[in-house]
């Protein structure tokens, strides 16, 4: 499918720029080019088809289809959470409007794990460094993620943990208009310029680090690192994944240079997991509505989910 | 007078963003309005949206959630 950017790669690198192959330099600049190409037209591709999807389900509607199906809210939410746009500033009015619609506190935390979780930056990139089965699993894991998160602190019965003014907020009518099929196809292409827009430079800047770990860090260097961090490195890459918030995008072209050399895919997961669905400016906006134990609960559900995804992961992939 | 309100969410890029997008084509343009960020939010649940930022150009829903649209096209929902 990308044999024209891989010939294209060729070209400039071994003809135009005159390199050998097998040099370390042509190594890591044919892995940049031939990237950069790649990612962009994917990215661009999945982020319009994602976003053109996302259209027929704003998060009015989706409240709504939720509140008529409670008896299956929380894996509904969860699906629902994937197709359904959501800024993390959006939070408490999504909150306060799920309560008022007499869904589920569950199904309100399964939402807000998979909207962030499974998004189609994420998706895009994995889809293209890793495959369709890294792609389709990272959509499952991150489903079952939010449903036990949502599951968990339901039967933690968290109502006194949020706070009363909640449960009181009467919503006015709704009054979001139908998009034409015109406006779905300009809500779409928007997204596309907004979010490569704010993303491209850490692309570039990551597909050239992984191009340089690519052409120049040998590959037993990376393996006895890997190997040697073993257990420990899963939860180690939550962590790290936390503070760096949505920038799933710069991380993951040197994360797949990385993995060529050894290290774990469950690993590499994890941390990207980490990256989208766990934020402190998300926990900063929760504290108006919930205590801070019930975002520690929250955080610590979510974590350990993603670090058990981690595990099996790397488990499955070294079978 | 037209009356405009920016709902917005805590800690929300966009609608700053939209905000002095808004403000900015008012004053250009020379529009009688009076420009208004919303933060609170039983404020802003009562124009029944839970996505922000929402334009609301006197009392009526014009605009919700990202991306928000091109200048050209949110002086044309202001109605400059």
């Amino acid at each position: 499918m990308f044999e024209i950017y891989e010939r294209f790669a060729d070209l400039v690198v071994y003809n135009l720029l005159g390199l050998q192959k097998g040099m370390h330099l042509a190594e890591a600049l044919h892995f940049f080019v031939y990237d950069t190409l790649k990612i962009f037209t994917l990215l661009t591709v999945i982020i319009f088809v994602v976003s053109f999807i996302r259209s027929f389900f704003p998060l009015e509607k989706t409240r709504e289809i939720l509140s008529k199906h409670k008896a299956v809210a929380l894996p509904l939410a969860a699906f629902l959470g994937i197709l359904t746009p959501f800024c993390s500033c959006s939070a408490v009015p999504m909150f306060i409007g799920f309560v008022e619609a007499g869904i589920p506190l569950g199904a309100a935390f399964t939402f807000l794990v998979a909207s962030p979780m499974v998004n189609e930056v994420a998706l895009g990139l994995l889809l293209t460094l890793f495959g369709v089965k890294v792609a389709v699993l990272y959509v499952i894991f991150g489903v079952i993620v939010a449903i036990v998160a949502g599951y968990v602190i339901e039967k933690l019965n968290p109502r006194e943990l949020i706070a009363d003014y909640v449960f009181q907020v009467k919503l006015g009518q709704t009054q979001i208009k139908e998009m034409t099929f015109k406006e779905r196809l300009e809500f779409a292409k928007n997204n596309v310029k907004e979010i490569l827009g704010k993303i491209w430079i850490y692309i570039i800047i990551a597909i050239g680090i992984g191009g340089f770990i690519h052409g120049y860090v040998p590959q037993d260097i990376v393996e006895r690192v890997a190997k040697t961090a073993g257990l420990i490195a899963v939860p180690l890459a939550v962590l790290i994944g936390i503070p760096l918030y949505s920038n799933a995008a710069g991380i993951l072209p040197v994360i797949q240079a990385l993995i060529a050399k050894g290290v774990p895919l469950g690993t590499a997961l994890a941390f990207m997991m980490a990256t989208t669905a766990l934020s402190f400016p998300e926990f900063m906006i929760l504290k108006q509505i919930m205590k801070p134990k019930l975002i520690a609960f929250f955080a610590g559900i979510v974590g350990i989910s993603i670090i058990a995804v981690g595990y099996l992961f790397n488990f499955i992939f070294t079978l | 007078m037209k009356e405009i309100k920016i709902l917005s969410g805590t800690n929300c890029q966009n609608c700053e963003l939209l905000y002095q997008v808004v403000s900015e084509i008012v004053k250009r343009k020379g529009i009688d309005a009076k420009v208004e960020k919303v933060v609170d939010i039983q404020e802003v649940l009562k124009y029944g949206v839970m996505t922000t930022p929402v334009l609301v150009v006197d009392g009526e829903v014009k605009h919700v959630g990202t991306p928000i649209p091109a200048p050209q096209k949110i002086e044309e929902l202001i109605g400059g």
